[in-house]
């Protein structure tokens, strides 16, 4: 289609309307020579969220759930995640995007080591305060790359980054999210949170109101260390592909796989065969292939959001890694079995512009079974809250929270209930 | 009786005395969003899915040359409106949704400039930016866009 001709200014003002150099460059614009650096704020910067909240049982005493795991008898408030970003454009094209969340853990949690359920102990003495006792706590490094901007429709990432899956995992801070706790398939991980290695990722437009992308990854898959270490030598994949239409609201429906090895290991040395040398040898103590499938859609029409996510894992092991543990809840020596695990969660909001106050729903399943013994878990959970968003960088959530097991579970068949709220920002 | 056809003639009059007290009903269809750039920008057309990716926060170049998306200030009307008939987001969503996309790392939202005046001194001083106008405010510095080959005003203009 030909251009039709644009209309000509009618006047223009008698003043100088150009802004000099350094009348740009005051707002962060630069005109320098060579047009690829032009407009470049080349500065760090920091940002990020955080969240408090507290999280109360809504329990009969005579429950077996209290206490069990995350379920703690009592209400407690906690300070939860403090992730700062920083963010840099090295040139108009290359970037660097870091988050790390800053933790008050490991103190507190159950200690691996401890048959009795010890608690990790953090406590120390504080030289800078008479040596009274001060706890340390963490960093948890969630995202590190590097990218480049060839095109819109091809960059390049390397380093660690969230796994692109689905609606959840990319929306990620606490501000975003619409409520309190994680789907049971996305806190399981049916997924890999993040992974390290490469991604690809591109967009580009089909029509006015029709947009595709993509992203593929190669990474260590998971593993005890995989953030640094890969224990054997298949290298995961990860591909998603996106459609998103904006004439009717906002439509996105996305696709997405993931196929990669778990493998932990250990290399103990020893003497050689010879007698005079060092050897390593590698002893695997777990090793599984991992398929994972996953369609997710998201649609927003004025202050309605709908969103659902369904995925599935399967899990099969290596018959040489299959290799079991004493289970300390049943005191026998069991293996692993095969798994196929698949959930879904749908959710539904409603953004009303008094306050920015969304009432929203989730409903959700997850169902695992177990290959060998036919033995299978099933969890249906709902949660309804309220998503209160006064401005833009605030959200108070407030929620209930019931889980249903309709096959027993490993504690009780009873119910799970629990109130939950929130108080998240960013920065 | 009387009193019947009194009350009928008062509602009558305070009727027309509200006619006559309304403004007059617009009758003129509002006046189109203009998409504007420097005298330098490569070619007189961006496609809407371009003009709205760019404004989105995503890397757009056209002709070799990127493009730099110069906003309006947040309560502007012309803003208002182009948020509106662009990315479709309504005021309140707004700030939302650059908070949620700086959350995700998908983007970030462009330089905003202090006033309309200031946004076309910029789109006229800088190469490759562009921002959006009102006719009254074009100069002599700025060339007006067609989007998708349409003309502002002329049918199938895709900035409703």
């Amino acid at each position: 289609m030909e251009a039709q001709p644009a209309p000509v200014p009618e006047a223009a003002p008698a003043e100088e309307v150009e802004l000099t150099d350094a009348e740009l460059a005051a707002m962060g614009l630069s005109t320098e020579p060579g047009s690829a650096s032009a407009a470049v704020d080349t500065s760090l910067k920091f940002s990020g969220f955080a969240d408090v909240g507290f999280i109360s049982p809504a329990l009969p005493t005579s429950s077996e759930f209290n206490g069990a795991g995350a379920v703690n008898r009592h209400t407690s408030f906690y300070v939860g995640n403090l992730n700062l970003y920083l963010t840099k454009n090295l040139t108009s094209s290359i970037r660097m995007m870091g988050e790390i969340r800053f933790m008050l853990l490991p103190n507190g949690s159950p200690d691996p080591d401890s048959a009795t359920g010890q608690l990790i102990n953090t406590n120390v003495d504080d030289y800078t305060d008479f040596g009274r006792p001060i706890q340390w706590g963490g960093i948890n490094i969630q995202r590190l790359y590097i990218e480049w901007t060839a095109y819109r429709a091809l960059q390049f990432r390397a380093g660690q980054y969230l796994t692109p899956y689905g609606i959840w995992n990319v929306d990620h801070g606490s501000p975003t999210i619409v409520p309190v706790q994680k789907p049971f398939i996305i806190g399981q991980q049916l997924f890999p949170e993040r992974q390290v290695g490469l991604e690809v990722l591109g967009q580009f437009d089909a029509s006015a109101h029709n947009s595709l992308g993509y992203d593929l990854t190669l990474s260590n898959g998971t593993g005890p260390v995989s953030t640094y270490k890969d224990f054997d030598r298949n290298k995961a994949v990860t591909g998603r592909a996106w459609w998103r239409f904006d004439g009717f609201g906002e439509l996105r429906i996305g696709g997405s796989a993931y196929y990669g090895r778990y493998t932990a290991a250990t290399n103990t040395a020893g003497l050689a065969e010879d007698g005079v040398h060092v050897k390593y040898t590698e002893h695997i103590q777990s090793s599984y292939d991992v398929l994972s499938l996953a369609a997710d859609l998201k649609w927003t029409y004025g202050g309605l959001l709908v969103q659902s996510e369904l995925i599935t894992q399967q899990r099969k092991y290596i018959e040489s890694a299959r290799i079991g543990a004493l289970n300390p809840l049943l005191g026998e020596y069991l293996a692993p079995n095969d798994k196929l695990s698949w959930g879904a969660y749908g959710l539904i909001g409603y953004r009303f512009e008094w306050f920015g106050v969304m009432p929203y729903l989730l409903v959700q399943r997850l169902d695992t079974n177990d290959a060998v013994n036919s033995g299978r878990t099933v969890t249906n959970g709902f949660s309804a809250g309220l998503n209160v968003r006064p401005i833009d960088a605030l959200v108070f959530k407030i929620e209930y929270d019931e889980g249903h097991f309709p096959k027993g579970s490993l504690i009780s068949a009873d119910p799970v209930r629990l109130i939950q709220g929130q108080i998240a920002w960013a920065f | 009786m009387t009193s019947r056809k009194l009350a009928v003639f008062a509602i009558l009059l305070w009727a027309l005395a509200c006619l006559r007290l309304s403004p007059p009903l617009a009758s003129a269809a509002p006046e189109p969003i203009l998409i504007v750039a420097g005298l330098t920008f490569p070619g007189t057309d961006i496609t809407f899915a371009n003009l709205k990716s760019t404004f989105r926060g995503q890397s757009i170049s056209i002709g070799g040359k990127h493009i730099i998306p110069i906003n309006h200030p947040l309560e502007a009307p012309l803003r208002i409106a182009f948020d509106r008939g662009v990315l479709g987001l309504e005021p309140a969503a707004v700030g939302r949704f650059w908070v949620d996309m700086r959350i995700r790392d998908e983007g970030k939202p462009p330089t905003t400039a202090s006033s309309p005046e200031l946004a076309q001194r910029i789109a006229a001083s800088l190469p490759g930016a562009i921002t959006y106008s009102a006719k009254a405010l074009l100069n002599a510095k700025l060339k007006v866009l067609t989007v998708d080959g349409k003309a502002a005003g002329t049918p199938g203009y895709a900035i409703k």
